[in-house]
């Protein structure tokens, strides 16, 4: 009899005819149950089957097709026709996580060429391609960075001050806590009120997701300056805060302004938008040597 | 060995099989099974709990309860975040799973906390702290390289960098 055999050999999921054949025998099949189990794991449409029962019915209900019978079959299928049943890239409403994966698609030459970007006056940063991995992990890193180093400067002035022990300087927490409220505020909540003051008052539409992608960016070129911030001297701090302040802010109004500056009515109102903007940048980046790179 | 034979030897593996889960009480399959699911999670949030207070116990003593709560939210929201991120490029790993690898990895940095406490010298701290860094983050590259598409590799494993940095520089500055 082929059937059984001695041997406990883990049968392959693949092996179609030899599971069915095992199905007489428990033992048989609680081996190729387990097995499909850390077959599953390696997460391969083929593979995902039902445990203990290879029924046709349960497999094909865990099954993820990998075609769709019913191309084959609608003559009248168009795949540019966004609603046809059976595209497959449907639009996802926006509190779903499958909607944002649009802004994900980049890769890793696009986030460095748009931090580069935003450290040029002219052309200002790419808007082509509109992602929110670069806002977010920049913002996320500019956060630790100033919490982190805002901390060491305020270390290395009290190891300056020598009035007590340099065990009274205490770590401060608080200074992370400030850094993420201001700096998330201001890459995904102001873009918000940007785009509707832009609307209503210059009655230009810019994108949400292209205010985060600008203001989001901008704030790289405080990366290094968080470094440079350690430099105790009071003076330098303000300059290099200035500087670094002045360039990103040019970058962000270019890239306002190459993208967006095309009505010939409101053009006064965009401009003085644009100035606002500008300054409310200024603001963020004295706000940001104020609170966490304070000098002696 | 006779045909007899073989069926005798399968049946009594049968039997034995059978005897041992179709004979246990049904709460102990089930608390088997919520053990294996609940098992995962324990052990980050012990790792968790372990962090937390080792470094709100050395903190300024207005902010004890600070501390504790921010390095409990940056540890599960940032492992949160990393895992959802690996997600949203493209990797093809689960969410609970990753973020149960992400905690567990953790545990050389607790190891490194511990260490800290009785060792204040700036030196021994830095050294403790660099081996576990260097030793959680390798672990958990491990687990969510080979699930992320090669040209966002970078992207998806920056984060899990900067999750065990943060970590590391908190315990080393505590």
């Amino acid at each position: 009899m082929s059937n059984q055999s001695n041997e406990l050999s883990f049968s392959s999921p693949f092996d179609q005819d030899e599971n069915e054949n095992q199905q007489e025998n428990e033992f048989g099949s609680f081996i190729s149950s387990g097995n499909e189990f850390i077959e599953s794991n390696s997460h391969s449409p083929k593979q995902m089957k039902g445990f203990g029962n290879n029924s046709q019915n349960l497999s094909d209900d865990l099954n993820i097709p990998d075609f769709n019978p019913e191309l084959e079959l609608n003559e009248n299928f168009d795949p540019l026709d966004e609603n046809a049943p059976n595209q497959k890239r449907k639009k996802q409403p926006f509190w779903t996580l499958s909607y944002y994966e649009q802004y994900f698609d980049v890769e890793t030459g696009d986030v460095l060429k748009n931090v580069i970007l935003s450290c040029h006056p002219v052309k200002g940063v790419s808007l082509e391609k509109l992602d929110l991995f670069g806002p977010f992990w920049v913002t996320t890193t500019l956060i630790i960075l100033m919490g982190s180093l805002g901390n060491f400067s305020s270390y290395i002035n009290s190891l300056k001050k020598q009035e007590e022990e340099v065990g009274d300087w205490e770590f401060d927490f608080r200074k992370i806590t400030t850094a993420s409220i201001l700096l998330y505020s201001y890459v995904f909540v102001y873009p918000i009120a940007v785009h509707f003051i832009f609307k209503f008052v210059s009655k230009i539409e810019i994108k949400i997701f292209a205010l985060i992608c600008i203001f989001g960016y901008s704030l790289s070129a405080f990366l290094p300056a968080s470094i440079l911030f350690a430099v105790p001297s009071e003076k330098s701090k303000w300059l290099l805060l200035i500087f670094v302040s002045c360039v990103t802010m040019l970058a962000i109004l270019s890239s306002l302004n190459n993208n967006y500056n095309t009505e010939n009515s409101h053009k006064i109102q965009f401009y003085v938008l644009l100035g606002g903007i500008g300054v409310v940048h200024f603001i963020i980046s004295i706000l940001i040597k104020i609170w966490f790179f304070e000098g002696n | 060995m006779s045909i007899l034979e073989e069926n005798k030897i399968d049946s009594q593996i049968n039997d034995d099989f059978l005897e041992s889960s179709l004979d246990e009480p049904i709460s102990q399959t089930i608390l088997r099974d919520v053990k294996m699911i609940g098992r995962d999670l324990w052990g980050p949030l012990i790792v968790c709990l372990i962090l937390s207070v080792i470094l709100s116990s050395k903190a300024a003593d207005n902010q004890t309860q600070l501390i504790f709560a921010g390095v409990f939210v940056i540890i599960w929201f940032g492992a949160g975040v990393v895992t959802v991120n690996a997600l949203l490029l493209g990797g093809k790993v689960s969410f609970f799973q990753s973020v149960c690898v992400l905690g567990y990895s953790l545990f050389p940095l607790v190891i490194s906390a511990l260490l800290c406490i009785f060792f204040r010298h700036i030196i021994a701290r830095t050294v403790f702290v660099l081996v576990g860094f260097v030793w959680s983050t390798i672990a958990s590259l491990g687990f969510i390289s080979p699930l992320i598409p090669k040209n966002k590799k970078t992207l998806a494993l920056y984060p899990v960098f900067l999750f065990y940095f943060t970590i590391s520089w908190l315990i080393l500055v505590n």
